[in-house]
């Protein structure tokens, strides 16, 4: 069997992914969690004193916690099988994120496994943040200080 | 807590002073991009809370701007608060029915506080 025949053979035996139903799948369950999100913020709006800009900040942290809390009891798991990118790309998946590779390195020891690891996907995405926002602030604040912009 | 998300409010204006309340509504119900609106005029204080519609809800602070400007044209000695927030029009709507006028200064001081709150 040569090279050639053999790439046409696996790609005879390899299961074609299904596009249109993943995409389906995540845009629904990715859905949902948004539509949790706009309740919990409901709830901030109409119980406490934020409005709907100020909401957002307890809402994401809400957010983040409940999908820490559904990854250590094991049901974010399942949802990610149905839900694919769904459930990644909200911020719950940053919480899941987290939580999941503590919970897999846990064997290491707590300091250099859970504490080395968790950010290991995660610690990018703050100092990503972190950093980005620092490099807006700074522009923003020569600009400020040109006289070009006003704050 | 659902009361929030109802679109029966509908256009209501509560005023306690003798100056001219019906321009502000007029003005609210002319403009076809607002669904809802609460209008409070007490002391030297104004406060318009607005519900967009659906698809200007991008463009909501711009038009709670431009109202800002109109109303504050319509009635310079006064202290206007306009905003698109649904916090504003249900904490406004919530004072009107409570109808507790001693307290109407204080809330609204602390509603025209929260829309200037930056994080």
């Amino acid at each position: 069997m040569d090279e050639k025949k053999y790439q046409q053979l696996q790609q005879q035996i390899t299961p074609k992914p299904k596009y249109v139903k993943n995409c389906i799948a995540a845009f629904l369950v990715g859905g949902l969690i948004c539509l949790v999100g706009q309740f919990v913020a409901l709830f901030y709006i109409s119980f406490f004193d934020f409005t709907e800009r100020t909401a957002s900040n307890p809402t994401v942290a809400t957010m983040i916690f409940i999908s820490m809390l559904l990854t250590g009891f094991g049901y974010y798991k399942k949802i990610a099988q149905v839900g694919g990118a769904g459930s990644a790309v909200p911020i719950t998946g940053f919480g899941n994120a987290m939580i999941s590779s503590a919970l897999e390195h846990k064997s290491e020891g707590y300091v250099l496994g859970v504490g080395g690891n968790m950010f290991k996907l995660a610690g990018s995405v703050i100092i990503y943040g972190v950093f980005s926002a620092f490099v807006v602030a700074l522009i923003k604040t020569i600009l400020v200080g040109l006289g070009v912009v006003s704050w | 807590m659902l009361a929030g998300c109802s679109t029966s409010i509908g256009f209501k204006t509560v005023n306690t002073t003798d100056v001219d309340g019906q321009k502000a509504e007029m003005l609210l119900k002319e403009d076809h991009r607002i669904k809802n609106a609460v209008v409070l005029i007490h002391d030297d204080q104004l406060i318009a809370g607005l519900r967009v519609n659906t698809f200007e809800r991008f463009k909501k602070r711009k038009i709670a701007k431009e109202l800002t400007k109109e109303l504050e044209k319509m009635y310079p000695e006064m202290k206007v608060t306009v905003s698109a927030d649904s916090k504003v029009l249900l904490e406004t709507n919530k004072l009107i029915e409570k109808e507790d006028e001693q307290n109407y200064s204080k809330k609204m001081k602390k509603i025209s506080s929260l829309v200037k709150e930056e994080t």
